[in-house]
């Protein structure tokens, strides 16, 4: 695709990726986004055994790195948005963000420069599990009531319950998982444009000889874009796991 | 194979969708996540929060025992200096009563040394009259006598010394 004298890469750049292993399966073509998915996995999961092996009581290295994290998943997270009763869903809630953390970073590490949740795939398997999640929490606590008090929220007048169920169905268990997962996506993908934009723009203008001089502005807005995104990365990660958070809180506690 | 295809929803010769998942990486991601979650659940993130409560534990029980020991300091310094009060109040009592004590026995010497030197004095003073006594009865006779020969030189004559020893003694007394 060419604008003028800068020629972008064609949008299938973005999603048609070649399989590593397994080429000939529809199910477990193995390319670079499942790469990136299992390093999300991965990662976190060396980092925590190599904290488990350090000396318990004055944590240094990969055990300082595991409690910080947990520190502030428990306390940013959990603690604000689910209260005490929250503990027992850390495990969900530090692999989520854990996993989305890294699917998104890898948009800004060498070789890979494409955050995995630019893909539909990561974002909806997550908002699909936590989906199941809350509705199973809000059962489970709640008794099938949860439904009901989901639907028919109390101290409406009766009248409005004919235009305030449908909405609340809506809201809740048909557009609440579809933006959850939307929200990562494009905010990724998004920020994957921008940087390859940005980087397109460098290497046309430091060939273009007229138009070299504009080479600092635009490497220096694709320097700023690519600390941008580094936060995006993280933003996202956190947003996704405090509305999971939110929602199991709202699943626990309806009447709040 | 591509959802998209799958779903056929649109023509040959559109873009692809972005939108549209692909069935092998949510298979991927759905395995990997999974597993993340499982191995959270089960075995990484157990012994690291076991770890921190252990830890928030000991910490805790170290600071109530500083808490305690420091109670305690408190309550011993307390106690020491209650002692403290008690044995300088009784210091403060001994060192009245022994006060009261020597007063009292200084009194009483002062009184004895008093009486003795008065005793004394009436002593001294009783045997000084007698010796002035004694002294004047002893010089009377010479004095008589003296008296008598110093008379009779100037008279010319002889005097009696038994005959003149009442005049002499009646002088003698008036002085």
């Amino acid at each position: 695709m060419i604008f003028g004298a800068v020629e972008f890469p064609p949008i299938e750049n973005v999603i048609e990726w070649p399989a590593f292993f397994f080429k000939n399966s529809d199910y477990f073509a193995f390319n670079k986004i499942a790469l990136i998915y299992f390093l999300g996995m991965a990662i976190p999961a060396v980092v925590f055994l190599l904290a488990n092996r350090g000396d318990a009581l004055v944590p240094r290295g990969f055990r300082t790195a595991a409690e910080g994290i947990v520190e502030f998943v428990d306390g940013q997270i959990v603690q604000a948005a689910i209260g005490p009763d929250g503990r027992k869903y850390m495990p969900l809630l530090t692999s989520l963000f854990l996993f989305i953390f890294i699917g998104n970073i890898t948009e800004v590490i060498p070789f890979f420069q494409m955050p995995g949740n630019a893909r539909m795939a990561g974002p909806l398997v997550l908002a699909l599990i936590v989906y199941v999640t809350w509705i199973s929490v809000g059962i489970k606590h709640n008794g099938l009531g949860y439904i009901k008090e989901v639907l028919v929220p109390p101290g409406v007048p009766k009248p409005l319950y004919v235009l305030v169920t449908p909405i609340e169905f809506l809201s809740n268990f048909l557009i609440r998982p579809f933006s959850h997962a939307v929200r990562l996506f494009a905010n990724m993908l998004a920020g994957h444009i921008l940087l390859v934009t940005f980087s397109v723009l460098c290497i046309s203008v430091f060939s273009a000889s007229l138009l070299f001089i504009v080479e600092p502005f635009t490497f220096a807005g694709l320097l700023a874009f690519t600390a941008f995104e580094v936060g995006v990365s993280l933003i996202q990660a956190f947003v996704f796991t405090i509305l999971t958070a939110v929602y199991i809180g709202m699943a626990l506690h309806p009447a709040h | 194979m591509n959802l998209m295809l799958v779903l056929a929803a649109e023509d040959a010769g559109d873009p692809p969708n972005p939108v549209i998942p692909e069935i092998n990486e949510i298979v991927w991601a759905a395995i990997f996540f999974i597993a993340l979650w499982t191995l959270m659940k089960y075995v990484l993130l157990p012994p690291i929060t076991r770890a921190m409560e252990n830890r928030a534990n000991t910490i805790q029980g170290d600071r109530d025992a500083a808490d305690a020991a420091t109670a305690s300091l408190g309550s011993t310094r307390r106690d020491y200096e209650g002692s403290l009060a008690d044995a300088r109040n009784e210091a403060n009592e001994i060192i009245a009563a022994a006060r009261a004590s020597a007063d009292e026995r200084r009194s009483a010497l002062q009184a004895e040394a008093d009486a003795e030197i008065a005793e004394l004095r009436r002593s001294a003073q009783s045997e000084i009259d007698q010796a002035r006594a004694d002294a004047l009865s002893g010089m009377s006779g010479d004095v008589a006598t003296l008296a008598v020969s110093a008379a009779g030189a100037v008279l010319g004559r002889s005097l009696d010394a038994g005959a003149q020893q009442s005049v002499i003694d009646q002088a003698l007394a008036a002085e």
